[in-house]
């Protein structure tokens, strides 16, 4: 019982009630300021969380980037479009009359 | 003159270091997969499949839209590729700012990082060099204190690869450059961000290699001891 003294055991469990009711605290200051994000559960929750709390933090009063109008794209890139399905090829072919 | 057991490494180091490395792998193996979405690269501020790349990586892609010199798709893996590399890089990001306060405030990197002014005069670095790649086996000093080239290459990984691949990183995120625009600016792009972020991986790895093998080379086993439970077998004097 030498290693162990009850001036350690109370230290250790001080430090542990602090740094508990820090974090518990920490979770409502966060909440009430619209910290955590919807997706805050599950595996990924932490990572999500600091990553939407530090953005929100971060990003008070910045103005989104700018862009001279010599960078405008010659060739507009379109995102990926889901193959059409046979039904609305049929409508196409008929002008969408029976739409 | 009695036996001191001290600790190789300190607690705090070995803890940082373990939890780095498990970080470090889940980067790599994450981002590996965000890489197989779009296997090109580019320069600037905009690429994208109809603008020609500054060069490709000779793979599937996970994406129909992206041409490579396959017939086949690989699965899309881009949604926990992502939410786990941004996961990973709070835990390496967080992990070493605390490895690296404690290290500047408590004289780890001054006293076992900083190499002797003495030990980086040219003959003596290219001596050390010529020994490396003898794959000559250090001394028993040295399993108590890194040696120069060491001592480089440790300091060139915590003070320059890694935070330039933090910045790099962050530099891909819209959020973070409106709120420091400069952080993209200054690296000439976001596709310039990512292309550097692409290059300083395949540097951290080139390290993680090294560093495997030299630790091979040096005695995996005592190596491995010291840096789990702190204690290498050779006390420093015998009695």
């Amino acid at each position: 019982m030498s290693k162990l003294s009850r001036r350690k055991l109370i230290t250790a469990g001080l430090t542990v009630t602090a740094g508990a009711s820090g974090l518990v605290l920490a979770a409502k200051l966060a909440k009430r300021y619209g910290l955590i994000p919807p997706d805050s559960r599950g595996i990924y929750g932490p990572g999500e969380t600091l990553t939407y709390a530090a953005q929100r933090l971060l990003t008070r009063h910045s103005l989104a980037r700018e862009f001279s109008r010599s960078q405008i794209s010659k060739d507009p890139f379109a995102n990926e479009v889901a193959p059409l399905s046979e039904e609305f090829k049929r409508f196409q072919q008929g002008a969408f009359a029976d739409w | 003159m009695a036996v001191t057991p001290h600790l190789r490494h300190s607690g705090l180091v070995r803890v940082t270091h373990w939890l780095i490395t498990f970080a470090f792998l889940t980067l790599l193996v994450s981002g590996l997969e965000i890489v197989v979405s779009h296997p090109r690269f580019y320069w600037g501020e905009t690429g994208n499949v109809n603008t020609p790349p500054l060069f490709k990586i000779p793979i599937a892609s996970s994406r129909a839209m992206v041409p490579t010199a396959y017939s086949y798709v690989l699965p899309d893996q881009n949604g926990w590729s992502r939410y786990l590399h941004f996961q990973s890089a709070w835990v390496l990001v967080l992990t070493g700012f605390l490895y690296g306060a404690a290290g500047l405030l408590n004289g780890h990197f001054r006293r076992n990082l900083l190499p002797a002014p003495s030990d980086v005069s040219p003959k003596r670095l290219a001596l050390s060099i010529v020994q490396h790649l003898r794959f000559k086996r250090p001394s028993a000093e040295e399993a108590w204190s890194y040696n120069v080239l060491q001592r480089l290459a440790y300091l060139l990984v915590i003070f320059a690869l890694f935070p330039m691949i933090i910045w790099t990183g962050l530099a891909m995120s819209p959020s973070f450059v409106s709120a420091v625009p400069d952080a993209v600016n200054v690296l000439g792009g976001q596709q310039s961000a990512r292309t550097l972020h692409f290059f300083l991986t395949g540097a951290l790895v080139l390290f993680l290699l090294v560093h495997v093998f030299m630790v091979f080379l040096a005695g995996f086993r005592s190596r491995m001891r010291a840096m789990i439970a702190g204690r290498a077998v050779e006390p420093l004097e015998r009695v």
